[in-house]
């Protein structure tokens, strides 16, 4: 019970402080740019990496998805909801890559895996993914990788929740027969 | 021998919705028991599991970012830099309105101090006599004009 108010008071303290912030990066404080930036950086650049499946572009998209959100902080009517809205900038800047890279090949001897974990099926999968098209890329990732829910899924989307659950249905099963595919080889 | 059972297509779906939600008594029902007498339904769940069990094995996690202020000061510096970039482009108006009626005012004054004149101390050179019409105007005899007392 105890931990559950400090949980929940360290909580309140993390948005005062974070609404704090805000407020003061809007009059142009560059400290509470910096305490925002290293707040956010590692979820921004984890979405990102797990949407593009490549570091460098990841860190790109999340440093974009910083400067347009610092620019246009003065259009946020609450500032608690900046956590949020810089992770939907950040996600549609994502696909707006990945549209653009749509009709381009990607040399996968090229890719890089990311450090740790299973490098091998990490390869697999960003191979997987790129024959996917982008709508059901990211509507698969922001699911199944970032868990998010059906309905943060479509608000981040900008799609109803009816599209969101059929297009998670195609996805997933474009995906089983890519990965039967590719298992079978 | 392998046949499809009436069912296929429904319990393909609620094997998807079964990880986004808590499927009824009866859904699970009809799953347990299409199961038993479906193979190839039982073996799409299977490999529809491990799909995106690796999937979600393959997600980077927030722990394998690294922590660097290169990052920070590179948003730093371009913010810096858009900044500036935004108040020239938002005062350049101003500015621009500012030079024009500047040089407008200069050149009011250049015009109203330099105004051709003719100095009081030179003199005429030759000689000015008024025409009308080609025919000269009578000479003025002092002379002959009496005085006025």
């Amino acid at each position: 019970m105890l931990d559950t108010k400090l949980f929940s008071g360290a909580a309140v303290d993390h948005a005062a402080q974070e609404r704090q912030w805000v407020a003061r990066c809007r009059m142009g404080d560059e400290n509470a740019l910096t305490m925002l930036i290293a707040r956010h950086r590692s979820r921004l650049v984890r979405t990102a990496s797990n949407l593009l499946r490549d570091r460098h572009e990841a860190e790109d998209v999340a440093q974009e998805a910083f400067l347009k959100g610092f620019r246009e902080i003065h259009k946020l009517r609450e500032d608690r909801a900046f956590s949020g809205y810089l992770y939907k900038i950040c996600v549609r800047l994502c696909m707006d890559r990945l549209r653009l890279k749509r009709a381009e090949l990607t040399e996968f001897d090229s890719v890089q895996p990311h450090e740790g974990g299973n490098v091998e099926n990490r390869v697999v999968i960003a191979k997987l993914l790129a024959q996917l098209p982008y709508e059901l890329r990211t509507t698969l990732v922001l699911r199944e990788m970032e868990q998010l829910s059906y309905e943060e899924v479509a608000d981040v989307m900008h799609v109803p929740i009816g599209t969101v659950r059929s297009r998670l249905h195609t996805a997933r099963e474009r995906f089983r027969k890519l990965w039967i595919d590719e298992v079978g080889e | 021998m392998r046949y499809r059972v009436f069912g296929c297509g429904k319990y393909r779906r609620l094997s998807g919705e079964k990880s986004d939600r808590a499927l009824k008594l009866r859904e699970r029902e009809f799953m347990a028991k299409h199961r038993t007498v479906c193979d190839d339904c039982r073996v799409y769940e299977a490999q529809s599991t491990t799909a995106l069990n690796m999937l979600r094995l393959a997600a980077v996690q927030e722990e394998e970012i690294e922590t660097g202020l290169v990052f920070e000061e590179r948003i730093l510096r371009r913010w810096r830099v858009q900044s500036t970039r935004e108040s020239v482009r938002y005062w350049s108006p101003a500015f621009m309105g500012a030079a024009i009626a500047g040089l407008t005012v200069l050149a009011a004054l250049q015009l109203v101090t330099n105004r051709p004149m003719i100095p009081n101390t030179s003199n005429p050179i030759g000689e000015a006599r008024l025409e009308r019409g080609g025919e000269l105007y009578p000479e003025i005899e002092l002379g002959k004009i009496e005085r006025m007392r």
